[in-house]
């Protein structure tokens, strides 16, 4: 303990390294957990995996769908709630309706806190305000509000008879929702590691009983993978923060250890055996990296409040889980850190792991390279790359840097022993080079792959989502009706159903596929017998346009079509296809959307026409959802450039605790300089021109990688995790704006100690 | 699922909250009481105690007489009651089986808004178990349902109380025969049961007081005979025996000074039956108003003095006392559990299972045991 007093500067380092550990990965973890639960809107929907829509709205369907499970028939079923969604008008505005009966699922726990308006939600007519005005007490349509949450999304949840009510349907039910047995197992990881499910292509299987169409909740939900997509991206820079954060840990620790080697030697002379030893460093480490992370974790707070990025109070359980993860990681790498300085090193041992490292790297990448690998492999390509720049790109770079430098020839002797002080010092830096290069490339490539994603999703957005109103639960609207009202422009009615190809189900939906609508997908002309799919299925299947595809529809019905256009869908990573409605019978189908275009400046008339007419119905405009998504990508960005500026602050820490480590051997140096003669001025002037150097050669060795990164996320990572491409745009401003960002920082970390030693001298 | 998860109050936690009601009300179904506790699995005793909206609903004052098939209908004007039936079977070899079934109905609030066929206000919860003696399996289920005609509940005429397809029915217009269906992942269960005892009326013509305030309405069906089939995994076995039903409703069944109770219903191989229950008292564990009452071979009965019976605990497994020794009068049993873990795994723990009664060592009859309110800490 008295020796990390005596030198607390580099004890300062240790911590502040390890606190900006714990900062990064608490950072990303909450940042992850909020872009998803943003997406969500109300989440309830999460819960479930599945979805039986209810074409009839009678509830006979939904009792014998129950009755055929209770006698066995979905034994993978754990739990199945009815479910009646609409719209209704409330003082003026139109908001959202879900009436669920939540006695149906019942596998809540206890809780403490219940009031007599719980029991009140099932025995009056009572709601829950979400994202609205109103307050408790409140009373909306004849309906109490017992409870209200702010949120972007308005909605009102209520028992299923009170939605009845609400919207005017008695005994009408829309849909059942089914939860799977085995779900609730797999969302304990997606605690740990947000997004991670979605990004390994886990999704509940097809579930297909006859006389059902029963399909995937994700393809009723589209965000719900959107969502995973974004909060897996997210952790995957949060895995190579981690990366960052374990190198300049061990680095940090590593120096220490060294530095109290010769205590170590001393103290193992006087017989105090090696565990006594370790568990000294034990002790130290356990204590060292509670402070780091519990520091690191008030300040990841501190910064995600400052960015009002995340309400933290109102996360109490996320931040724990984050703070758990910060607290483990930290204290682990010091700990691998301590063991492996205090072992006895051997060269030979050494070298062979350093061999063997290298082969298992290339190993690793060439398998990674191949699809089958699947996102694992990907994902293995990212890291191996990673520890390739440590082991191989950065020694080499280096080793090249010196020789060139070793072989330029100044005349002034001043210039000379800057130049070779620059070398040694940049020689001697490698782990910590290493460990700021994969930040900023970590930076960089992220931040290419999400603006890529932006502007291909933009793109995506702007053919799809045109001006116009967008009705959802759609089956009682009567379109005939509606098509006549003056300021519509144009109808169009969606039907939905699951056919089945012959490696499995297939969403399905039909429309006109007219020119207008072809061209929304990025087609040219109308299509009459062929199909429109997505990526995803192109992929599942290994479809190409041209291919016919065979598909089993409802009612022992075939349809036969073959693929002329593939699109790129961004919402769902399921498999969909669209055909002409002309070309089939839409008995068994559902139709549940309809768009309809208004006549300009006459949207809010139509809207409100639209609730009057069909109280089922859920409009949107689709630019509000146009705003919305955009939104959610904007936010995402924030979350992006934030966790990039940690990745770059980590890295910066790390130079800096390097250069504070060296700093007793560059003070010697500077004495010898001033001892031949050369002055202060020069001396600053040296010294900057050497963290610049510095700062530049590191950046230099950064950008391949960072592009290389970006490169694996778009056209590996994505592709494989969600059947989706990106079309990678390099954007100067993008590649530039953290390199510059990190080489301001390198530059300033290496000052420090000059600037000390000036101090000091 | 999502209740709680990160500590923001979403909807899906709201609902998760609402749908604890139905926790609360299994613990008013066992207690006729409204308080709530905060630790609802440690302690069932902690659970008990007076009901606070109790005076909404009908009371139970002994001024009303039990008559039938009338009284084997749902109460609703009450706050809680149920409908329990547990069977002790044996096939022709001798390997032995129980089961036992519980519809337990509990009443939202005294006034319903706007009701309908989704809202009547009374919420079912069911529990069903088997155990398995050869294999020493105990198999426990729960549901829970609002009252609806697809769904849960209790109708006159036919006589069917049922939860989805968990379902006690009369097969013709009289109430009996009955019969018991289950059919769960573990085991499937079809039993008809017959009359072989009348009804008999607990206390007081059916007025069964707990203690100096509480009270409820309470009568039994022993002996009833029992055949049919049951499955346990892909085993089916013929099956036959003796069952008991026990019926009982009230709107504030124990006072806050109770804890749990202690409940035995025996069939003697002399042709006699017995049922033995106590409340616990919180601090003496014991209860001034312990019920002891034989039902003689013909249907008659003969309440026990309080001071000519008593029960001792001999041995525990966990918390649950799973061997007795009973004394009535001269008569000395052990009543023992066939085997220890027929604990019900359900929203609250509590230990129902099969008992056999020996005498010297032989066996002289079976039953069922009933432990509730038993603390891990105890």
């Amino acid at each position: 303990m008295r020796d990390l007093r005596r030198h607390w500067l580099v004890t300062l380092c240790v911590v502040a390294s390890l606190a900006l550990a714990a900062m990064g990965i608490t950072v990303v973890h909450i940042a992850s957990v909020e872009t998803v639960r943003n997406l969500e809107s109300t989440g309830i929907r999460t819960s479930y995996q599945y979805v039986v829509p209810i074409a009839t709205n009678e509830e006979k369907h939904y009792f014998e769908l129950r009755r055929d499970w209770r006698s066995g028939a979905l034994p993978t079923i754990e739990a199945m709630v009815p479910i009646l969604e609409g719209t209704t008008e409330a003082e003026g505005r139109l908001v959202q309706v879900l009436g669920i009966d939540v006695l149906a699922d019942t596998s809540g726990s206890f809780d403490d806190s219940l009031s007599s308006q719980d029991t009140g939600f099932l025995t009056q007519n009572t709601l829950i305000a979400i994202g609205s005005d109103w307050t408790v007490g409140d009373v909306v349509n004849g309906s109490t509000v017992i409870a209200s949450t702010p949120s972007r999304y308005n909605l009102f949840i209520a028992d299923l008879p009170t939605a009845q009510g609400l919207l005017g349907r008695p005994g009408q039910i829309d849909a059942v929702w089914m939860r799977r047995k085995e779900a609730e197992k797999f969302s304990f990881v997606e605690r740990i590691w947000p997004g991670l499910l979605t990004g390994l292509g886990y999704r509940a299987p097809p579930l297909e009983v006859e006389g059902y169409q029963i399909q995937s909740m994700s393809s009723w939900n589209p965000l719900h993978s959107f969502s995973g997509s974004i909060a897996f991206n997210l952790s995957l820079l949060g895995a190579l923060a981690i990366l960052v954060s374990g190198f300049i840990a061990y680095e940090a620790c590593s120096n220490n250890v060294r530095r109290r080697r010769l205590e170590m030697d001393r103290l193992g002379a006087l017989g105090v055996d090696q565990w006594q030893l370790r568990g000294t460093f034990l002790i130290e480490a356990l204590l060292i990296g509670a402070i780091g992370s519990l520091l690191g974790i008030g300040i990841a707070i501190a910064f995600l409040q400052l960015l009002q990025l995340v309400d933290v109070s109102d996360s109490f359980n996320v931040v724990l889980i984050a703070s758990f993860k910060s607290v483990a990681v930290s204290i682990g790498t010091l700990l691998f850190a301590i063991h492996l300085a205090t072992s006895k090193s051997n060269n030979r041992i050494r070298k062979s792991i350093y061999g063997l490292l290298v082969a298992i790297c290339l190993g690793l990448l060439l398998w990674g390279a191949f699809p089958v690998s699947g996102l694992l492999g990907a994902f293995v390509v990212m890291v191996g790359m990673c520890i390739l720049q440590v082991l191989i790109v950065v020694p080499a770079f280096v080793g090249l840097v010196s020789r060139i430098g070793l072989a330029v020839s100044l005349t002034r002797l001043t210039w000379l022993m800057v130049l070779r002080q620059a070398i040694k010092q940049f020689r001697s830096f490698r782990v910590p080079v290493s460990a700021f290069s994969i930040a900023i490339a970590t930076a960089i490539g992220i931040s290419l792959m999400v603006t890529s994603f932006r502007t291909n999703f933009e793109d995506m957005l702007d053919v799809r989502l045109r001006p116009g109103l967008h009705i959802e639960s759609a089956s009682e609207f009567d379109t005939s009706v509606a098509s006549e009202w003056e300021a519509v422009e144009n109808l169009r009615s969606y039907y939905r159903t699951v056919g089945r190809l012959a490696k499995g189900p297939v969403n399905l939906t039909a429309t006109n596929l007219d020119a207008w609508e072809t061209s929304r997908y990025g087609y040219d002309s109308a299509i009459e017998r062929g199909t429109m799919i997505n990526r995803q299925l192109a992929m599942q299947h290994n479809l190409k346009i041209g291919d016919a595809l065979n598909i089993e529809l409802p009612h022992n019905r075939q349809l036969t079509v073959t693929v002329v256009h593939v699109f790129n869908s961004y919402g769902s990573n399921e498999g969909r296809a669209i055909v002409d409605v002309g070309a089939i019978d839409t008995a068994g189908w559902t139709r549940d959307r309809v768009t309809i275009n208004p006549i300009a400046g006459r949207e809010a008339e139509l809207q409100q026409r639209i609730a009057s007419t069909s109280s089922n119905a859920i409009v949107s405009d689709n630019s509000e959802r146009r705003t919305a998504a955009l939104r959610v990508f904007d936010q995402t960005f924030v979350l992006t450039n934030a966790i990039a500026l940690v990745a770059v602050i980590i890295a910066v820490v790390g130079l800096l605790s390097a250069a504070l480590a060296m700093y007793g051997a560059q003070k010697q140096e500077f004495k010898l300089l001033r001892t031949v003669g050369i002055g202060d001025r020069t001396l600053v002037v040296s010294t900057l021109l050497q963290s610049g150097l510095f700062g530049f050669l590191a950046c230099v060795i950064a950008l391949p990688l960072g592009i290389s990164i970006a490169w694996v996320l778009c056209e590996m990572v994505n592709p494989r995790a969600f059947q989706w491409t990106i079309d990678l745009h390099l954007d100067p401003w993008v590649v530039l704006r953290p390199t510059l960002l990190a080489f301001g920082a390198a530059v300033a970390a290496c000052l420090i100690p000059f600037l000390l030693q000036r101090k000091h001298p | 699922m999502s209740s709680g998860r990160d500590g923001k109050a979403t909807p899906t936690d709201r609902l998760a909250r609402i749908a604890t009601i139905l926790c609360i009300a299994q613990i008013c179904l066992f207690t006729g009481c409204e308080s709530r506790n905060n630790e609802p699995n440690a302690d069932f005793g902690e659970w008990l105690g007076e009901s606070v909206n109790a005076e909404n609903y009908a009371q139970v004052d002994g001024s009303y007489k039990l008559t039938f098939p009338r009284d084997h209908r749902p109460h609703n004007e009450f706050l809680t009651e149920w409908w329990y039936v547990t069977c002790t079977l044996a096939t022709d070899e001798g390997r032995r089986f129980g089961v036992q079934f519980t519809l337990f109905r509990r009443s939202l609030a005294a006034s319903i808004e706007e009701p309908n066929s989704w809202r009547s206000g009374q919420i079912y919860m069911a529990h069903v178990a088997l155990s398995d003696v050869k294999n020493k399996k105990h198999f426990d289920f729960e549901r829970y349902s609002r009252e609806h005609a697809e769904l849960a509940g209790v109708e006159s005429e036919p006589f069917r109380a049922f939860l989805e397809n968990w379902s006690l029915e009369s097969t013709t217009s009289k109430f009996f025969p009955l019969t018991l269906r289950i059919k769960t992942d573990a085991f499937e269960v079809d039993l008809q049961m017959t009359q072989t005892k009348p009804i008999v009326l607990q206390g007081d013509e059916g007025y069964s007081k707990k203690s100096p305030n509480h009270a409820s309405y309470y009568y039994s069906i022993p002996r009833m005979a029992s055949t049919g089939k049951l499955a346990v995994g892909s085993h089916t076995f013929d099956v036959s025996g003796t069952s008991w039903m026990d019926r009982e409703w009230s709107s504030g069944l124990l006072g806050r000074q109770y804890e749990g109770w202690y409940w035995f219903a025996i069939s003697f191989s002399d042709g006699r039956d017995l049922v033995v229950f106590s409340l616990r008292d919180r601090n003496t564990g014991f209860d001034d108003d312990r019920v002891a009452l034989w039902i003689q071979t013909d249907g008659s009965t003969t309440p026990i003095r309080k001071d000519s019976w008593a029960m001792e605990p001999l041995r525990k497994w966990k918390q649950w006392p799973v061997e007795w020794k009973l004394s009535i009068e001269q008569e000395r049993f052990l009543v023992s559990a066939l085997f220890d873990n027929q604990e019900m795994n359900t929203s609250i723990p509590y230990w129902e299972g099969m008992v056999d009664v020996l005498e010297r060592n032989t066996p002289v009859g079976s039953g069922y045991m009933e432990l509730t309110g038993y603390s891990p800490r105890n």
